[in-house]
């Protein structure tokens, strides 16, 4: 899926969020401090927030509508957001979740809510993210490993050629963190979009590289690029890409 | 049977597959060579070209079966390029592609002839990228997609008369550049 | 020089005003600006991708968006309400039919009151499930908040109103209450007028004020009981302001779904408080 935002949103939390940005297929990784905008960006993408004005197009696709005569946003096209739905996966970032429902329930709920075909996927996503022994464990009382893995798990329903993931590595340990960016690379048509504060993973898996600050993206581009715009020596130790980052947020500081 | 592009483009806005895919056979290589010179760079050239029939099927599943096809087409690719350049190039880093191997083939083919032909073509392609858009796109569409003024009028929405000073000043400033340019080639080989 | 070369050279001349000899020398110059080729296979590839968009396109259905998905994510609000809830509610209410019974008050019927408890209960448990990272994981849905929200509140209600009917027909059953008619409308109208309440204050307070608010509303209608005349909702069948009250309730109930109606239509735009 190619994916194109324009989009602006005040009080987000500084002063004025203005991102332009293209996403096509492979892994994009938007990085960036905390406060920099990197959920609220995945969050528009996935039509849970929505800008003050611009645009947003999925292959082609309007997704907002707008207040007659203006590009003020009242809203999110049904049909646009349908259609998203059903190619969408959405991993937020990981929290508990004051739910009662059983994993294996709550599954098959959010495949209702997504389409009938992701339905048929449950048993299987299931069974690759080890869920299986956790089918009937209450949602609240999930490990954060169990509650990380179903996470993912839920946002691979819609078997989706746009994937968001928030933090999806953050506090896991080395298998289960290799488990995530296995997946996450082994979909090389899907359109990935991580964000992450991890450096080894972006530097592991990204194809391109956001770097996000204050609401904006104040570098952008292949991540070989990035150890050229830097003026690093690259090589694929996370040294390297701190480096390179912390060289770009310098220069942003002048 | 060979219907006409907007017979074509109406039978697409129906949903019929088949009328899609003849226009896009029939202008796939056009709009991307045309986007391929405004904007100097091979990959957004397919990009955009991609981005161009998209929008066009929307367009016409939306119920708006344009009333001439060709200009309304080519101006949905220049919209795509206008937008791309609006928000900084985001689509794609690349500075200006030029593949050194794409020369035109000449008869005799010498090596002389070649590096000759392929300084040429750099400097024309740094002549025409150097043109600010507004008479970029005119000359663009008038000689290389041999689209007359009327077209080229409703492709950018502007009246014939100032087609028609635009081409010339760019047409002008080309030959300024060009002749420039090869003055000091010249001096250079002497 | 070919025949495409003689016409652009006048054309040249014609729409941009320059002299023959210019023309050429532009001509010649231009020509050497070849553009690269597509790569191979890339116009039966876009072929293809556009005739796969072209399907998706025009096999929505004629409305537009795909009912049956709709009806499948409204549907799918049941799953909230576990087998436990339903039969809590049904025990709950019998028990309410036979204390009403067993204690024979005049001014309450602690059936009818507790069917407007149980709706609001109902409706603030499931708006409770909605915050936080579920709350987002539910909100990626094929249809909009406005349209998962009311499915599951239409269903608490209507899950409520299935145990308050089978609660009254033991009642009516049993001859403790002649009247089928007006002890459905006894706690039908209170039950509207709570669940609207609970929904409307969540939305637009949080799920806590929509708590306060219900046990404060509750408290006050089974304090002050007949002495808030038309205002008290939960009145059991023969009491004096009954029917005046049973039209209370429906334009209050009316206008607080109205309210909670108009509230989901904006939250779209940001996010709501129960779901943070």
């Amino acid at each position: 899926m190619r994916v194109a935002l324009d989009v602006q949103k005040d009080s987000a939390g500084y002063s004025h969020m203005h991102i332009t940005a293209c996403f096509g297929p492979g892994v994009t990784a938007v990085i960036g401090p905390n406060g920099a905008g990197k959920t609220t960006l995945l969050r528009m993408m996935a039509g849970l927030i929505l800008p003050d004005r611009g645009s947003y197009t999925a292959d082609g696709r309007q997704f907002y509508r707008y207040l007659p005569g203006s590009d003020a946003v009242a809203g999110i096209d049904p049909v646009s957001r349908m259609a998203l739905a059903k190619q969408l996966g959405y991993v937020p970032q990981s929290g508990i979740m004051h739910v009662s429902m059983r994993v294996k329930d709550a599954l098959e709920y959010l495949a209702c809510m997504r389409g009938r075909a992701s339905r048929r996927r449950v048993g299987q996503i299931m069974k690759q993210w080890h869920l299986e022994e956790a089918a009937h464990i209450r949602l609240a009382n999930l490990s954060p490993g169990q509650r990380r893995r179903f996470l993912v798990a839920q946002s691979l329903l819609t078997d989706p050629s746009l994937w968001l993931l928030d933090e999806p590595t953050a506090g896991l340990a080395p298998e289960e963190r290799q488990a995530v960016l296995g997946a996450i690379a082994s979909r090389p048509n899907c359109t990935a979009v991580i964000a992450t504060h991890i450096l080894e993973d972006a530097a592991a898996i990204a194809d391109r590289v956001l770097i996000m600050r204050s609401g904006r993206i104040i570098w952008h581009g292949q991540l070989q690029d990035m150890y050229d715009a830097a003026g690093c020596p690259s090589s694929a130790a996370a040294t390297a890409l701190e480096q390179a980052y912390i060289n770009i947020m310098h220069r942003n500081n002048r | 049977m060979d219907l006409n592009d907007e017979q074509l483009a109406a039978a697409a806005s129906r949903g019929d597959k088949a009328a899609m895919e003849v226009l896009i056979y029939r202008y796939h290589n056009s709009i991307y060579r045309y986007i391929y010179r405004l904007t100097a760079s091979e990959s957004s050239a397919q990009d955009l070209a991609q981005e161009t029939f998209l929008h066009a099927i929307q367009a016409l599943h939306d119920g708006k079966p344009p009333r001439s096809f060709r200009p309304w087409l080519y101006t949905i690719a220049s919209n795509l390029c206008r937008d791309m350049w609006r928000s900084g190039r985001y689509l794609h880093e690349e500075a200006c592609d030029i593949s050194d191997m794409d020369v035109p083939c000449d008869n005799d083919g010498a090596i002389v002839d070649l590096l000759e032909r392929q300084q040429l073509r750099r400097r024309v392609i740094e002549a025409v990228t150097s043109l600010p858009m507004d008479v970029r796109q005119p000359v663009v569409l008038h000689f290389y997609e041999d689209m007359k003024v009327k077209d080229i009028a409703a492709v950018m929405d502007i009246p014939e008369g100032t087609v028609k000073s635009r081409l010339h000043r760019a047409y002008k400033l080309l030959k300024g550049r060009l002749s420039n340019d090869e003055g000091s080639a010249g001096d250079e080989r002497a | 020089m070919s025949e495409r070369d003689k016409n652009i050279e006048n054309a040249i001349c014609d729409d941009a005003g320059l002299s023959k000899s210019e023309a050429a020398y532009i001509k010649d110059c231009l020509n050497a600006y070849t553009a690269p080729g597509l790569p191979e296979g890339s116009t039966a590839n876009l072929a293809a991708a556009i005739g796969q968009h072209m399907d998706e396109l025009y096999n929505v259905p004629h409305r537009r968006v795909s009912i049956g998905d709709i009806l499948s994510a409204v549907a799918a609000q049941i799953r909230f309400y576990n087998a436990y809830i339903w039969i809590a509610a049904l025990v709950i209410l019998l028990a309410g039919a036979v204390w009403t019974y067993n204690t024979g008050t005049a001014s309450v019927n602690i059936m009818v009151a507790m069917v407007p408890w149980l709706g609001s209960t109902l409706t603030l448990y499931a708006m409770y499930q909605r915050r936080g990272v579920w709350g987002e994981l539910e909100r990626i849905s094929t249809v909009s908040s406005e349209v998962a929200v009311m499915g599951r509140w239409v269903i608490a209600i209507g899950l409520d109103a299935a145990a308050a009917l089978a609660a009254t027909l033991l009642s009516v059953g049993m001859g403790w209450e002649s009247s089928f008619a007006a002890l459905t409308l006894s706690w039908l109208i209170p039950l509207l007028v709570s669940a609207a309440l609970s929904l409307a204050v969540t939305l637009r307070f949080g799920i806590s004020a929509a708590l306060i608010a219900s046990i404060a509303v509750w408290s006050v209608q089974l304090a002050a009981g007949q002495r808030l005349k038309a205002f008290y909702l939960i009145a059991p069948p023969g009491d004096s302001y009954w029917a005046a009250s049973r039209w209370v309730g429906l334009v209050l109930a009316a206008a607080l779904t109205a309210w909670a109606c108009f509230m989901l239509r904006r939250a779209d735009r940001e996010d709501t408080p129960s779901c943070e």
